[in-house]
């Protein structure tokens, strides 16, 4: 009885649908989202929402039979996107037969766990939620962009600091052991653009960067748009073409973390009749020292 | 008066001959330059074919050539460098205009595609890119390159797939921090225990289903520059799986650049007399002190 739905209790496609009245329609040509993983007529115990469906956090789902899990990305690693038709082909494939892959797959089945992940449909909703959220969590205040302004970028002015004290700064707030810099670490400045995520393609990256007063960049990481990294290439000719500024990395998942908190707090209201739980993802990479 | 010709005269003229004939003989330009590469590589059983990157990609394809550099990426700085050293054909393995594909067509309102622009016009620069056609040669210089830079050539088997390195038995963070030493940059991200024991290590190319056979066969995978969002996620979980497995990731630059580096060795010579050198691009990411 407890995978049939009484008329008055959630499913996770009952949930899909408040999702939907939410955020509005999700999009459609957006590979991978919604609701993707799991029976949709599974009534919802409980809600976790996270960074990344990882092995760790589907196992504390099913322990904690908190069965409907909303992440930003796709628990068989099918990242997908309005503008990524590049790095997810042939995954899909590829996976078929993974062991890892068929782990997960197990541990959904037992737990009776279903995941429905809003990436590109929270962007759409919030388009600066999540480069908000980074820009907050590093102490900054994002300067008010104008209502039509649906860049995922904010501006931030910042007290003067090298790029050296913001990757500091980012080690300790953001607990991660990698920031890299793009750029001379030692210059010092004064208003940053931050991006979640990836920066943007090169064409949306050079828009951001029109504002001259802006010598600082922090994003996640480099484009991973087409060939992987063309941002990176990019962003290296601003500094060559004489520009004093400097990108800092902080790491993809890192950067989209203290966003995802910040949705978790939204979907509440969403949900107001269930639990909903921020499950932080941390950081797995390191740089030997 | 005739003047008169001493045998040390006649053999410095004899010797001069042919430099003077050269000197009188117009410049290759980078089309003949390309015409004589493509002449190459069919010598060596890599005929011109179909490819979306190699072509001619800023400049003027019929521009005298005083010089060749190449390089992995044409950045700015490495066309600053390229004519300071005299050098206005730069032959490149990536994109001149950052997005793989080369949109430079969306790209013409931007400012620093446009400086770009203007900065070979007025320096009588151009840039060809091969990239397809370098990684048809066998063995694939790219891989010999990077092989070569890490000084794992004795350990290096192309033949399969994927290709593979069986070194010496060593930590995870052991193999990161020789890398680190190799490559000269600090700008290698791990996901893995530092303790792990690593024999195998697969060498590939960008994203997860490219990463995925070295994962699946070696101890380790080294690649350029990956989408963090599924390679590291999926080791991430395959290491809460109990599977021992890591991912070494280096700039894209650090994967690839070196097989440019023996570029200029393979050009010389076909082009005698035609200054040519290779160009680093170098890392693109310096990564500061942290304090824990």
């Amino acid at each position: 009885m407890d995978n049939v739905a009484l008329h008055n209790e959630l499913t996770g496609r009952t949930a899909e649908l408040m999702l939907q009245a939410a955020l509005g329609d999700p999009i459609y040509t957006a590979r991978y989202e919604g609701l993707c993983v799991g029976n949709g007529n599974t009534v919802v115990q409980g809600i976790g929402v996270c960074y990344a469906p990882t092995l760790e956090i589907l196992r504390r789902a099913a322990d904690q039979k908190k069965n409907l899990i909303l992440s930003r990305e796709h628990p068989y690693y099918l990242h997908g996107g309005l503008h990524y038709s590049y790095g997810s082909d042939g995954l899909e494939a590829a996976m078929k037969d993974d062991a890892v892959v068929r782990a997960k797959r197990e541990i959904v089945q037992s737990g009776r766990l279903m995941v429905c992940r809003l990436s590109t449909w929270w962007d759409e909703f919030r388009p600066k939620a999540q480069s908000q959220a980074l820009a907050k969590a590093l102490g900054f205040t994002p300067i008010a962009a104008a209502p039509t302004d649906r860049a995922r970028g904010v501006v931030c002015n910042i007290p003067r600091a090298s790029m050296t004290d913001l990757g500091q700064t980012a080690a300790t707030r953001l607990k991660i052991t990698r920031p890299r810099v793009i750029g001379d670490p030692k210059i010092s400045v004064s208003r940053v653009a931050v991006l979640a995520g990836e920066t943007d393609p090169s064409p949306a990256l050079g828009r951001l960067l029109a504002d001259p007063k802006i010598d600082g960049v922090i994003a996640g990481g480099g484009s991973t748009v087409d060939e992987v990294d063309g941002a990176i290439g990019y962003f290296r000719d601003v500094v060559g073409s004489g520009r004093r500024i400097a990108l800092l990395a902080v790491g993809f998942g890192p950067s989209h973390d203290p966003g995802v908190a910040e949705m978790a707090r939204y979907l509440r209201d969403v949900f107001p009749q269930q639990t909903v739980d921020y499950w932080p993802t941390s950081d797995p990479a390191w740089i030997p020292k | 008066m005739t003047p008169r010709i001493s045998r040390r005269n006649f053999a410095l003229a004899a010797s001069l001959a042919p430099l003077a004939a050269r000197a009188q003989s117009p410049a290759l330009t980078a089309n003949q330059v390309v015409e004589r590469i493509q002449q190459k590589l069919a010598a060596e059983g890599v005929n011109w074919g179909p490819s979306n990157f190699d072509r001619f990609h800023l400049g003027d394809p019929d521009t005298p050539v005083t010089g060749i550099a190449t390089t992995f990426e044409p950045t700015f700085d490495v066309l600053k460098r390229a004519l300071a050293a005299h050098k206005n054909m730069v032959i490149s393995h990536e994109s001149t205009w950052w997005d793989g594909f080369d949109p430079v067509q969306v790209m013409l309102s931007d400012p620093v595609c446009q400086a770009k622009i203007k900065f070979a016009d007025a320096n009588k620069m151009v840039v060809w890119r091969i990239h397809d056609h370098w990684h048809r040669r066998r063995p694939d210089p790219i891989f010999v390159g990077l092989a070569a830079k890490l000084a794992w050539q004795a350990y290096y088997n192309m033949d399969t797939r994927p290709r593979r390195y069986t070194i010496p038995d060593a930590s995870l963070e052991d193999v990161a921090r020789h890398i680190q030493e190799r490559l000269g940059t600090r700008n290698v991200v791990v996901v893995g225990d530092p303790a792990q024991r690593i024999r195998t290590v697969g060498d590939c190319a960008h994203i997860l289903s490219s990463v995925l056979p070295a994962l699946r066969s070696c101890d380790a995978a080294l690649v350029g520059e990956t989408p963090e969002h599924d390679t590291f996620e999926y080791v991430r979980d395959a290491l809460a799986l109990g599977q021992k497995k890591a991912v070494l990731m280096i700039s894209h630059e650090g994967l690839e650049e070196w097989g440019m580096e023996t570029c200029a060795e393979w050009l010389k010579p076909a082009f005698p007399g035609l200054p040519i050198e290779w160009i680093s691009t170098g890392d693109p990411f310096e990564v500061p002190a942290i304090h824990s």
